[in-house]
């Protein structure tokens, strides 16, 4: 028993420790001049987790890499935007996997916030997965109202390897590689 | 006016892809981004009817986005429009606070109130109540503003009570108050297709104004078409002109010329 709890200590470690995002692509709406989409990016510039950011104009979609090892902050994301006058459309940012377990309702946590996979399998990821945000004011609020039965109905989000209560549960959809 | 016309039809038949509204002669519903600063110079050109006795009026005006929510305009007006020397005329301030944003891509409907007051060192001699420098007063109201695409269609309504000029008793006015409405329409002709954030934006608007004044029933509607280029994402060029379509309000002028410059500091502080 205690060899079995040691090795799921060990794997939610690892799971902690080695979930990273290492990019994230943003769909602001609400947009379509140039002028418009530089406010949203000079916002997003101040964000120091962000190292380097790509442009799409015409479709409105940013591209943030982020820098090794620095926390992640969706919430911060999701604030620019709104902070320059629009509003998110779409966020889904990428995280490398290496033979992770996934059950029902895998609860990833990274940094201080816990992540809630509202459609996974049990399954094993290996590769570089994509998680989509869909809680409120992550999707415009039509597609919100389609998405809200996902992540409503699980309350009992697990506490995160230090046994504290997470800063932030952020509901996501996994996406097939 | 057949141009006019024929500019106004472009922008009407096409309704269906991307928008612009950074209007000229009016404000959207939409606010600048929070912790930004802009400026703009206005310049006001008016052919008088007497040869040789051309009107001037410099507007510079520092913009400030306060939060998401609010942002503010402060003007300062200097003209020769009422005294035959060039002079300092008065001062303005304008706030506008957006309460609805429904956004989708490429898509946006949104509606702010506004309020505006001014304090003004110009003789009352003419009917049209304006608080962009030739009256002291204030004024409140709501814009409505529909992004689709290239296409940007803005209502804007409100009431302007005129006071005393810091000189002139508001009581030589035959109506003291005013009610406009504007309609205007925004289009973004260049680029097609983006490049980069400095690539050259064209765009082309065509703005309605009408003012009915209170109780005398003078009014007036007016039409300002005008060609913007926007430098670098954040340097603006406006050139319109506007002029009379119909009324009866005995006003300075029926036509102006307008040359306008602005730069946007993004994240200022």
């Amino acid at each position: 028993m205690k060899k079995i709890f040691l090795i799921i200590l060990v794997l939610i470690i690892s799971v902690s420790s080695k979930a990273q995002f290492i990019k994230a692509e943003l769909k602001a709406n609400g947009l379509t001049c140039s002028m418009c989409s530089l406010a949203i990016h000079k916002k997003l510039q101040k964000l120091d987790f962000v190292d380097s950011i790509g442009n799409n104009i015409d479709s409105s979609i940013f591209i943030l890499y982020f820098k090794k090892g620095a926390e992640v902050n969706a919430d911060l994301i999701k604030q620019k935007v709104e902070d320059a006058g629009f509003f998110v459309g779409s966020l889904i940012g990428f995280i490398p996997f290496q033979n992770i377990k996934v059950d029902m309702d895998y609860h990833l946590s990274y940094k201080s916030a816990l992540y809630h996979f509202v459609n996974s399998k049990p399954s094993v990821l290996n590769g570089i997965y994509k998680i989509k945000f869909i809680d409120k004011g992550y999707v415009s609020d039509k597609d919100y109202k389609k998405l809200k039965k996902l992540s409503q109905g699980h309350s009992n989000h697990q506490p995160n390897p230090n046994n504290t209560i997470p800063d932030k549960v952020y509901h996501v959809i996994l996406m097939t590689p | 006016m057949r141009i006019l016309l024929s500019l106004l039809l472009v922008l009407l038949s096409t309704v269906i892809s991307k928008g612009q509204e950074l209007f000229v002669s009016t404000e959207p519903a939409s606010n600048m981004p929070s912790h930004s600063i802009g400026v703009r110079l206005n310049n006001y050109f008016m052919p008088s009817y007497k040869e040789g006795d051309n009107m001037f009026r410099f507007n510079p005006q520092i913009m400030w986005g306060i939060n998401k929510y609010l942002m503010v305009h402060y003007n300062l007006f200097a003209s020769n429009m009422h005294q035959s020397s060039f002079n300092f005329e008065g001062q303005s301030i304008y706030l506008k606070y957006r309460f609805l944003s429904v956004d989708n891509p490429h898509r946006h409907f949104r509606m702010a109130l506004y309020g505006k007051g001014s304090m003004i060192n110009n003789p009352l001699r003419y009917s049209e109540i304006n608080l962009y420098g030739d009256n002291s007063g204030y004024s409140a109201g709501l814009v409505a503003t529909q992004l689709l695409h290239k296409l940007a269609i803005s209502y804007t309504g409100g009431l302007t009570k005129a006071i005393s000029n810091l000189h002139s008793e508001v009581g030589l006015l035959k109506a003291s108050s005013s009610l406009n409405n504007s309609l205007s329409f925004g289009y973004l002709v260049y680029p097609k297709k983006y490049k980069g954030y400095n690539d050259v934006n064209i765009n082309l608007y065509a703005e309605f104004m009408n003012k009915f004044n209170i109780p005398s029933k003078e009014y007036f509607l007016d039409i300002a078409p005008a060609i913007q280029f926007i430098f670098k994402s954040k340097m603006i060029i406006d050139l319109s002109y506007r002029r009379l379509i119909t009324g009866n309000m005995a006003r300075i002028n029926n036509q102006e010329y307008i040359l306008r410059l602005e730069y946007n500091l993004f994240n200022a502080y």
